[in-house]
């Protein structure tokens, strides 16, 4: 679900069709017939953005039919934790959690904590009033189980537990209010449900795997909830051919969020520091709030002392709480989206796009471009003139001298002329070496961050502005080679890897990680993975056909299933012959087994933890999950997300009508809103634009088309842009097959040529007909194959967890014909590529209030600057492209 | 030992990536990238095998009309198959080949040599598959079985970068029992599997098929043939028109004789 | 596959499971024409010269004068039409075997080239003889050979002649066999096409060597010219003949040929103007117009055979290949 296995990860993909050929049974469930749905045995096409309806019916199945499998539910499950009294469930309010509070759109999320746990356990909701605001590192909140430890009850009778809180809350999604709400019919869904539990249980497991079709929504993150409660209620993780696998969205990706690029990461999933967390502004407080009592993350102190001593080497002592203060702190969201309105406000100046793509890859593409129009300066570095490096002389800037932006193109070099790893879907790193050198000014993404850092520092150097103390503090060691000075990548994952101080030996495992500055760690999770000098695990080659440890490098600690641990009963037998995995030894008083296992090796099937005692003694031989604070795995979520402790149908936020469920909160109630000009957001079920979109990949391409419109034997596969649309949308509309026609939503409108193809199919929603469109949306205006820029078409929305945009459902209007030009005149609010206020303009309005002058008085004593005050909409008849009026 | 192809169309995922390593391995370039238009053909935009495509992959869409009442579980289908020569055992190109160009190798492969062909064009006419063409340099091209790759004991391009293995390379016969074995498993499953190109398509095909449904769908030939099968028989009808040309030419000249002849004997005064 | 649903498939998706075409245009559609002109006019001559009367001695040096640069332009075409018009001599001698001979007589092509080459000597030969003759040569080398040929037995010159007129047959039959020799359903199936090629040879070179026997000076009444009518009248019937036969045998098949554009050619020019008519005058006998005459007919004659060619070659090819391709 929520992914094209087949076409978007071919390679990968081989291992499912050796799967089919040993007797697995695929279901594809997708709004269009894919190449992966003509591999499938089964296809159920559901509208865009219905999928926790979906995933909901089967929790609601798996039920009702009593397909759960007892044991493991009991075992290793919060099924039987209680919950606090004062929970209020979205069933209870109409699609509200308790706690919400509308003013500020957000949850104070107390109320969902463990019964008499509420004082250990984080609260997520912050009162911040914008779409800014920071929060927690999700999924593993720092609960204080140690002082205030859960109850539960093994009868899973108690009204509270979370048993019982979860068959209520998933009661009325019945195989009828599936199909209403998704599309499909009650007798697909039952197919799909049935043929899911028959093959789960003790002899049997099932897979789902999933990508940006469940992650790119305002609910991506609970999309992904309930795929795991499903999968803990039939028993399916932790053991060989369960699990639910993240096909992540282009190359190493895995480890782009291991290593962090992302804003609030730090390496190893540990929080970056926000200063509208309070308890963020010292190491303790941060700890404290981050880092569980209970669990293996209890020893997250260790790991954030390594990773600082990695970073500020002896400038991070224990005296000044190694280092903490050096770290920059995070003052609000600075994720994609809100960085470009950012741009837009004046506020980021600057900007780097490394191999990336904003052009075209960008929610809202136009109002994106515009944002960089007003940027002081910008650095692309690419192996191609991608669209982003070229915006300013973009098709439909008209005038580009209106541009101040200084652009600067560093060119870069590819894969295959560098050395590095890749961290695949699996967390397993694997090296590629370097196979020729980079042509003329190319350069690697490690040079380029290398040498960047030496002529910052040489600039930096002998500053006494305080501000500047964390920059000079890094540590920078890395070993160079070559007449180019390229850095030794293995060098560089040595400090990943970790190793002592100060003979600087490398660290075998995370577990000897120390939180006294004896040990370094740039990502504790990828310990191991050089073990001792020169021996580079990531590059070893020793396959099997099995589960393979002699080939590359899991993390953590080359586990390859994790929570595997699970693969056994309570008392440490496996669940059955056919689905051993890892046990018991009580010969050798170990965990054996074909894995690393993901557990205290050690710890008997027989401990019985004790809470007070914290850490992972705290956790019983049976709790599996040691990652989470009680050890189960989490049907409810206490706490670490903002929108709800279940996951609940809501609709898109443009959707095509009602949520058939709840009327208080029919869509995300806490979604991340930009409401800026140029992005104007519908209301449900708004006529104008009364067609489903999704956008998605073809495999012929690349993403925004850098890697791929610029090879040929690639780019005349698929050589243009393309809607798809069911015949019956297409005879509606007087569309035949590769006809101009032109796609519409409030942000703008772009042509393209028509597919018309019985892979897609109207939906009967709640009683009506809905059709569904998709685009690939791989085109920009550079390269061999040219085309319309798809994202210019999706707003700037987001999921409120992790700010990931909603590409994947939204609406849209067709009309046959190229009449872009016209329709876009005709949409109020639409983006432009030129920012709605010039720079300068905007500098000399905000001189002037910061004096006082009023708007009106600004308006009649300047004539030769243009200030236009920002209007919520434009006039219909603005010109496209050209703004200064 | 014959070598060649069995393509398991039953696994092919549609993805061209033996169409773009065929591209890489030979040095062929794209056909007009920048000019190529949306055939509107399901995800097909290369349309047949030519001089720069040895490798084309077909998509059929099978769907009925009634999937927007009751859903895609019943009878729903796109098949994909990835076309290339089939290396035929009776050849139809090598057969017409004037300059000898077109030779057997020893890998059983169909192999023209484009240091002798001279662009006659005759094998274009002569393949029942539509598999040679011309290309801009005067010579005609298709897919060489990679024959040099093969000479380094390697596999074709295009097996090797078959992800799902649709394509595979070796001995024919091993690969035959292969794909009788998957048909059997197929038909145990309830899907009609067939192969193609066993012997009685032109001799076998060295490139054989597994498909579902009838050659035809896939746009192969269910019963190719040969072009010197007719030859003889309208050579013969020259032979015997020639024969009859010459009856009535000899006629023709010799009525007229006779009449001038019987004229000569008439009155002088007769003639103009 | 059946011929009809071939030709369907054909139609609906072309280049899919058909072969895809050779592109043969006016290079291939003249040199057939020319082709069978010179083969035709040849063996007309030989005939006429091996069993004529000394009336019919205009006619054979006028045959023979046609032979060769017929032969000549032929030629020249299928160089031209080659891809690699430097590399024709590859289809006669083994290119990595010089100078291995190649012959592979099931391939019309390869027994073409050999039936060009054999019939070119024959054709040479008369050329050579016919200037002599005509006393256009006044080289005494090849008067003194022409003299020592005439001396030659009598049975040596039937023999070479009747092998000649063979030639002859052999390079205006077999060129339909080429096109008979693919795969494509029309041609494939189109057994007649060599010897209804073969009988428009002869119906052309009769109609032309009238045309151009009429512009020396000679009457439409003059008896050499009556006795290649008539041989032209039986031509054109067995023509129409193998016409009748063909579209007989293709049924279905022939709808590239019959329908459409081509279709209008093919039943106008080839049928109506290159055969009934010219039968139909024939048969009616009149002097009255230019049109009706001698003249009038054999223009047809010729413009049907071009006609033909054109439509059995192109429109098979269609729609892949335009009616303009070289």
């Amino acid at each position: 679900m929520g992914s094209n296995f087949a076409e978007c990860h071919p390679v990968g993909f081989r291992w499912v069709m050796k799967a089919k050929e040993r007797g697995c049974k695929v279901i594809h469930i997708d709004p269009r017939f894919t190449r992966t749905s003509a591999m499938a045995d089964l296809h159920v096409a559901i509208r865009s953005g219905s999928d926790i309806a979906f995933l909901g019916g089967l929790v609601n199945y798996i039920l009702t039919n009593d397909r759960w499998f007892k044991e493991y539910v009991v075992a290793y499950t919060n099924a039987a934790t209680i919950v606090a009294p004062e929970y209020q469930d979205s069933e209870d309010l109409d699609g509200l959690f308790s706690g919400y509070d509308p003013e500020g759109r957000v949850y104070d999320t107390s109320s969902w904590a463990y019964a008499g746990t509420a004082a250990g356990t984080p609260n997520m909701g912050h009162g911040a009033k914008s779409a800014n605001e920071p929060h927690s590192k999700e999924g593993n909140p720092g609960m204080d189980l140690r002082r205030y430890p859960p109850r539960s009850d093994p009868t899973l009778q108690d009204p509270h537990c979370v048993f019982q809180i979860l068959k209520r809350h998933y009661a009325r999604y019945t195989p009828e209010m599936v199909a209403s709400i998704c599309g499909c019919t009650p007798a697909e869904f039952d197919i799909v449900a049935r043929t899911l539990c028959d093959n789960s249980g003790r002899e049997r497991t099932s897979a789902f795997a999933y990508a940006v079709g469940w992650t790119q929504h305002t609910v991506g993150v609970q999309y992904i909830r309930t795929a795991g409660i499903v999968q803990a209620l039939l028993g399916n993780i932790g053991r060989p051919g369960g699990g639910i696998m993240a096909l992540r969205g282009h190359a190493t990706i895995q480890g782009s969020t291991d290593i962090a690029t992302l804003y609030n990461l730090l390496p190893g999933y540990l929080t970056a520091p926000s200063v509208q967390i309070p308890d963020h502004d010292t190491l303790e407080g941060w700890l404290r709030r981050e880092m569980p009592t209970t669990g293996w993350w209890a020893n997250g102190r260790k790991y954030m002392v390594s990773f600082l001593k990695a970073w500020y080497g002896d400038a991070a002592r224990a005296d000044n709480e190694w280092g903490y203060q050096l770290l920059p702190k995070n003052v609000g969201d600075h994720s994609h989206m809100p960085m470009f309105v950012a741009m837009h406000e004046g506020v980021v100046k600057g900007f780097m796009a490394i191999g990336q793509n904003p052009a075209v890859g960008g929610q809202n593409a136009v109002y994106q471009r515009a944002g960089l129009a007003n940027l002081d300066w910008m650095v692309a570095r690419d192996i191609f003139m991608t669209e982003t490096a070229d915006f300013w002389r973009a098709p439909d800037v008209k005038d580009p001298s209106a541009i101040q932006t200084e652009v600067f193109f560093l060119p870069a070099a590819t894969v295959p002329e560098m050395d590095g790893s890749f961290t695949n879907t699996q967390r397993l790193l694997q090296w590629h070496d370097k196979g020729v050198e980079s042509p003329g000014d190319c350069r690697s993404d490690l040079w380029f961050t290398h040498h960047l850092y030496q002529r910052l520092r040489a600039l930096y150097q002998g500053s006494t502005n305080p501000n500047d103390v964390p920059f000079l503090s890094l540590t920078w060691d890395f070993e160079e080679e070559g007449p180019r000075r390229e850095p030794k990548a293995e060098s560089i994952l040595k400090e990943v890897n970790g190793y002592t101080l100060p003979d600087r030996v490398p660290v075998a495992a995370f577990a000897d990680l120390k939180d006294d500055g004896s040990t370094v760690s740039g990502a504790w999770i990828y310990t191991g993975v050089y073990p001792k000098d020169g021996v580079n695990k990531a590059a070893s080659r020793n396959g099997d056909d099995w589960v393979a440890l002699g080939w590359g490098f899991a993390w953590p600690a080359n586990r390859h299933i994790l929570y595997n641990r699970a693969s056994a009963d309570p008392s440490g037998r496996p669940w059955s012959e056919r689905k051993k995995y890892v046990w018991w030894s009580e010969d050798e008083k170990q965990w054996v087994g074909y894995d690393i296992p993901d557990f205290q090796v050690t710890k008997p099937p027989s401990y019985r933890g004790v809470w007070s005692r914290g850490g992972m003694d705290a956790l019983d031989g049976t709790d599996a999950f040691i990652m989470k604070p009680d050890g189960k795995a989490w049907l409810f979520a206490p706490s670490g997300l903002v929108d709800g402790p279940m996951p609940t149908h809501y609709e898109p936020w443009e959707g095509p009508g009602a949520n058939a469920l709840y009327k208080a909160a029919p869509r995300n109630p806490v979604a991340k809103l930009f409401n800026v000009v140029g992005n104007r957001y519908i209301d449900p079920g708004d006529a104008a634009f009364p067609i489903v979109i999704s956008t998605y990949r073809l495999t012929e391409h690349h993403l925004s088309g850098v890697m791929s419109r610029w090879v040929p034997w690639l780019a005349e596969l698929q050589p243009e842009l393309f809607v798809e649309l069911s015949p019956e949308l297409a005879r509606e509309r007087g569309i035949g097959n590769t006809d101009w026609v032109t796609v519409a939503t409030p942000r703008t409108a772009i042509e393209c040529k028509a597919l018309v193809t019985r892979r897609l199919k109207p939906f009967q929603v709640m009683g009506r007909t809905v059709h569904q469109v998709g685009m690939p949306w791989h085109w920009g205006y550079r390269g061999i194959v040219t085309g319309a820029v798809v994202n210019t078409l999706a707003s700037l929305v987001g999921d409120p967890n992790v700010t990931i945009h909603e590409g994947k459902a939204f609406m849209c209007q067709l009309h046959a014909g190229r009449r872009a030009e016209e329709v876009a005149r005709g949409l109020p609010d639409r983006a432009l590529p030129l920012p709605h206020v010039g720079r300068r303009e905007r500098q000399a309005a905000e001189a002037m209030i910061d004096r006082g002058i009023t708007l009106a008085e600004q308006a009649s004593s300047l004539d030769e600057l243009v200030v236009k005050e920002p209007a919520p909409y434009l006039p219909l008849d603005a010109p496209i492209g050209v703004y200064h009026g | 030992m014959a070598k060649g192809f069995y393509t398991d169309t039953t696994v092919c995922i549609g993805c061209k990536a033996c169409q773009v390593a065929c591209h890489q391995w030979n040095g062929l370039p794209a056909e007009e990238p920048g000019e190529r238009e949306l055939t509107g053909d399901s995800y097909d935009n290369t349309g047949t095998l030519s001089a720069l495509n040895w490798r084309h992959v077909k998509f059929i869409e099978q769907i009925p009309e009634d999937r927007h009442q009751n859903g895609f579980l019943d009878g729903s289908r796109w098949l994909m198959m990835s076309d290339v020569c089939k290396h035929c055992v009776h050849a139809g190109c090598l057969e017409v080949c004037p300059t000898g160009a077109i030779i057997r190798t020893e890998f059983d492969s169909v192999f023209i040599q484009t240091d002798v062909c001279n662009g006659c064009r005759a094998c274009l006419a002569a393949c029942p598959f539509g598999v040679v063409d011309i290309g801009s340099d005067g010579k005609a091209h298709k897919c060489t079985l990679c024959y040099d790759r093969l000479q380094h004991g390697m596999e074709p391009a295009c097996a090797q970068a078959c992800p799902t293995d649709s394509i595979r390379f070796g001995e024919v016969s091993e690969l035959m029992a292969l794909a009788e074995q998957r048909a059997a498993d197929l038909g145990a499953h309830g899907i009609q599997a067939q192969i193609y190109g066993k012997d009685d398509i032109v001799g076998g095909l060295n490139c054989f098929y597994l498909l579902v449904d009838k050659p035809e769908v896939y746009g192969l030939p269910a019963k190719p043939e040969l072009p010197s099968s007719n030859v003889a028989a309208a050579l013969g009808g020259s032979a015997a028109t020639a024969a009859l040309l010459a009856i009535t030419g000899a006629v023709s000249f010799r009525k007229r004789r006779m009449d001038d002849m019987s004229r000569d004997e008439s009155a002088p005064e007769d003639e103009p | 596959m059946s011929p009809p649903l071939m030709a369907l498939q054909w139609a609906v998706n072309p280049g899919s499971g058909v072969p895809l075409p050779p592109r043969w245009g006016w290079y291939v559609i003249l040199y057939f024409f020319v082709g069978g002109l010179a083969a035709g006019c040849y063996a007309i001559a030989a005939a006429l010269d091996l069993a004529g009367e000394p009336r019919d001695r205009d006619t054979v040096r006028t045959g023979y004068l046609l032979a060769l640069p017929g032969l000549l332009i032929c030629t020249l075409l299928l160089i031209i039409d080659l891809g690699r018009p430097e590399r024709f001599w590859h289809m006669l001698i083994k290119s990595k075997h010089v100078p291995a001979l190649l012959l592979k007589y099931w391939s019309p092509i390869s027994l073409g080239s050999w039936i060009l080459a054999v019939f070119g000597l024959f054709a040479f030969v008369a050329f050579v003889g016919a200037v002599v003759d005509a006393g256009r040569l006044r080289w005494r080398a090849a008067e003194r050979a022409v003299a020592g040929v005439r001396r030659l037995p009598s049975g040596v010159r039937v023999a070479w002649l009747a092998l000649g007129i063979l030639a002859g047959c052999a390079l205006g039959g077999y060129t339909g066999v080429l096109l008979v020799g693919t795969t494509r359903p029309v041609w494939y199936n189109a057994i007649p096409l060599g010897g209804l090629f073969l009988a428009s040879a002869a119906s052309t070179s009769y109609a032309l060597l009238l045309l151009l026997l009429l512009r020396r000076g000679r009457a439409a009444a003059d008896p050499a010219l009556v006795k290649l009518s008539d041989a032209d009248g039986w031509a054109l019937l067995i023509e129409l003949a193998l016409v009748v036969l063909l579209l007989l045998m293709l049924g279905a098949v022939a709808r590239p040929i019959v329908s459409g554009v081509y279709g209008a050619l093919f039943w106008i020019g080839v049928v109506i103007v290159g055969l009934v008519l010219p039968l139909l005058l024939h048969v009616r006998h009149s002097e009255r117009s230019a049109f009706a005459g001698l003249r009038g007919r054999a223009v047809l004659v010729l413009i049907g055979g071009l006609v033909l060619r054109f439509v059995v070659v192109m429109a098979p090819q269609w729609p892949r290949v335009p009616p303009w391709h070289l």
